[in-house]
């Protein structure tokens, strides 16, 4: 486990809404350069978390920590954004700038060129002038990804970010995800709803299933034994091309 | 022409007119992006309700009209619907309410065909110069909060969510667009009534998003494209000798087919990423 000090710790937290519990004594931490991948079918309360993390909502019991005030890049789901706006690409980068301008809202050329880096990073400096709503899934996400990385944050949060895409699309955008964490040191929180999205990519996971959950370092999370103790069926991780896979079902089925 | 606008009614409806065209043209584009049109009528009939009430109680009908609108408003942004009904059933039980309440209440008038006619259909030729200045105040004022803080308006429009996210107080903004919204459908509808004020909220805003290819040109195209059916419709109405209200609703009703039409002529093209 990364001995840094943590960015952020939740404390024996119990999370829900008007009072009811969601989410029951979840202890974890996410430190600098970490690569955290949370996830649970839907319902699990992935997204609960996720509204801990960003502060939009208050936990019930426990204490969620963060150390230091990190400025978070947050990528929502796509199917939450309007596309009907008729904002080009580079004008959703911009508002990732929106906490770091005046009250009017104004960027200025230091803003426009923390856009256009994070747009590069992104792999869409060439869509710039294009309008959000005519870009591709995949490219919409890695627009998305930029406008995060354009608050220049310690923190970057990705909400299902592959949801909805072709095979060759998810695995470019969790091939940038992990660029941006190994090559740039970004501190990546990424939920989904499926396991084999953050397998060769998370240093620590979280893995919600009903009322248990488990976490710890992604070589520990991933014991066949505990997998096949959480998900209630055999499950195991193989290898293959060098490359971690996952493996329902088989040796006692 | 310059005999036309040389009549001080006509230069006082040419005033009123433009000045609800241009605030109400901007609001617009939000009212049609955050799907909130229906917002816009409610807003329209809670100014006429406010207005009835005051000509009946005998005090003045603008403040009225703005106060009941502007709670309205209020209302409207900060209050969630029931858990099992969707917000757009709060905005329609808010125009059957006034709606009935108008009617209601001038039916309590001893003139109440005639307040009925001017509340409901306005009549921009009977314009003060009073009121024009006033309805030139609030959409003044209206336009400078939307060009001061266009980016944050577009910002809550296109992902609230992750406004919230980022420390933006969505509420906020949501209740000072409503209010605005509020504040240029009150000032506006006495004067034009609720039928001109609600098509100068949404027709326009309709047409500019079918042909801009961008939303800053949709916030110029639109206040202009209500501005320009004002003034034809000023002139129009003076030629042919026709109700101003509806003749401007009209020719703008007629522009959204026309932008449809341009708009399909011309689709957007999905950009492929260089190598």
């Amino acid at each position: 486990m990364n001995h840094e000090r943590p960015l952020l710790v939740f404390h024996d937290v119990t999370l829900g809404y008007g009072g009811v519990p969601v989410l029951r004594h979840l202890s974890f931490h996410v430190c600098a350069g970490e690569f955290l991948g949370i996830v649970g079918p839907n319902g699990s309360g992935k997204t609960t978390i996720l509204r801990a993390i960003l502060g939009l909502i208050r936990p019930l019991a426990g204490r969620v920590q963060a150390t230091g005030l990190p400025v978070v890049g947050y990528v929502p789901q796509r199917e939450h954004i309007d596309s009907v706006v008729p904002v080009t690409a580079m004008e959703v980068v911009l508002m990732g700038r929106a906490p770091r301008l005046g009250p009017f809202g104004r960027p200025d050329r230091h803003d426009r060129e923390a856009a256009q880096r994070a747009l590069v990073q992104a792999g869409v400096a060439g869509l710039a002038d294009h309008l959000f709503r005519d870009l591709s899934g995949g490219q919409q996400q890695r627009v998305l990804i930029a406008r995060a990385l354009a608050a220049e944050p310690d923190l970057l949060v990705l909400d299902e970010p592959t949801n909805g895409m072709d095979l060759a699309s998810e695995h470019a955008i969790v091939e940038l995800v992990r660029t941006l964490n190994r090559d740039k040191g970004l501190t990546v929180i990424l939920v989904t709803h499926l396991l084999p999205i953050v397998l060769n990519a998370a240093t620590t996971i979280l893995l919600l299933e009903g009322d248990r959950h488990l976490y710890g370092e992604a070589e520990e999370v991933l014991d066949e034994g505990k997998l096949r103790e959480l998900y209630q069926v055999p499950v195991r991780v193989a290898e293959v091309g060098g490359r971690r896979t996952l493996v329902v079902g088989g040796r006692d089925d | 022409m310059t005999e036309m606008f040389g009549l001080e009614f006509m230069r006082l409806a040419a005033v009123a007119g433009l000045a609800a065209a241009l605030s109400l043209g901007v609001l617009g584009v939000y009212v049609v992006l955050k799907r909130v049109v229906f917002v816009g009528l409610a807003l329209a009939n809670l100014a006429t309700f406010g207005a009835a009430t005051a000509l009946v109680l005998r005090l003045p009908a603008e403040p009225a009209a703005l106060a009941v609108t502007l709670a309205g408003a209020a209302v409207l942004a900060l209050v969630a619907a029931p858990r099992r009904l969707p917000a757009e059933a709060v905005v329609g039980w808010t125009f059957a309410a006034a709606t009935a309440g108008t009617v209601l209440v001038l039916a309590s008038s001893a003139s109440a065909d005639t307040d009925a006619m001017r509340l409901l259909f306005g009549n921009v030729l009977a314009v003060t110069r009073a009121e024009a200045l006033l309805l030139a105040a609030v959409s003044a004022v209206v336009l400078a909060v939307h060009v001061l803080f266009a980016r944050r308006f577009v910002l809550v429009v296109f992902d609230p969510e992750t406004a919230r996210a980022v420390g933006i107080d969505t509420t906020l903004w949501t209740l000072l667009l409503y209010l605005t919204i509020g504040a240029a459908t009150a000032a506006a509808v006495h004067e034009t009534g609720a039928l001109l004020a609600f098509a100068l909220l949404v027709l326009p805003a309709m047409a500019a998003l079918l042909v801009a290819g961008r939303l800053r040109s949709a916030f110029l195209a639109a206040p202009a494209l209500a501005a320009a059916a004002v003034l034809a419709g000023l002139v129009l109405s003076f030629l042919l000798d026709l109700p101003t209200g509806p003749l401007t609703v009209a020719l703008l009703a007629a522009v959204v087919p026309a932008a449809a039409l341009r708009a399909q002529a011309r689709p957007g093209r999905r950009p492929r990423l260089r190598p």
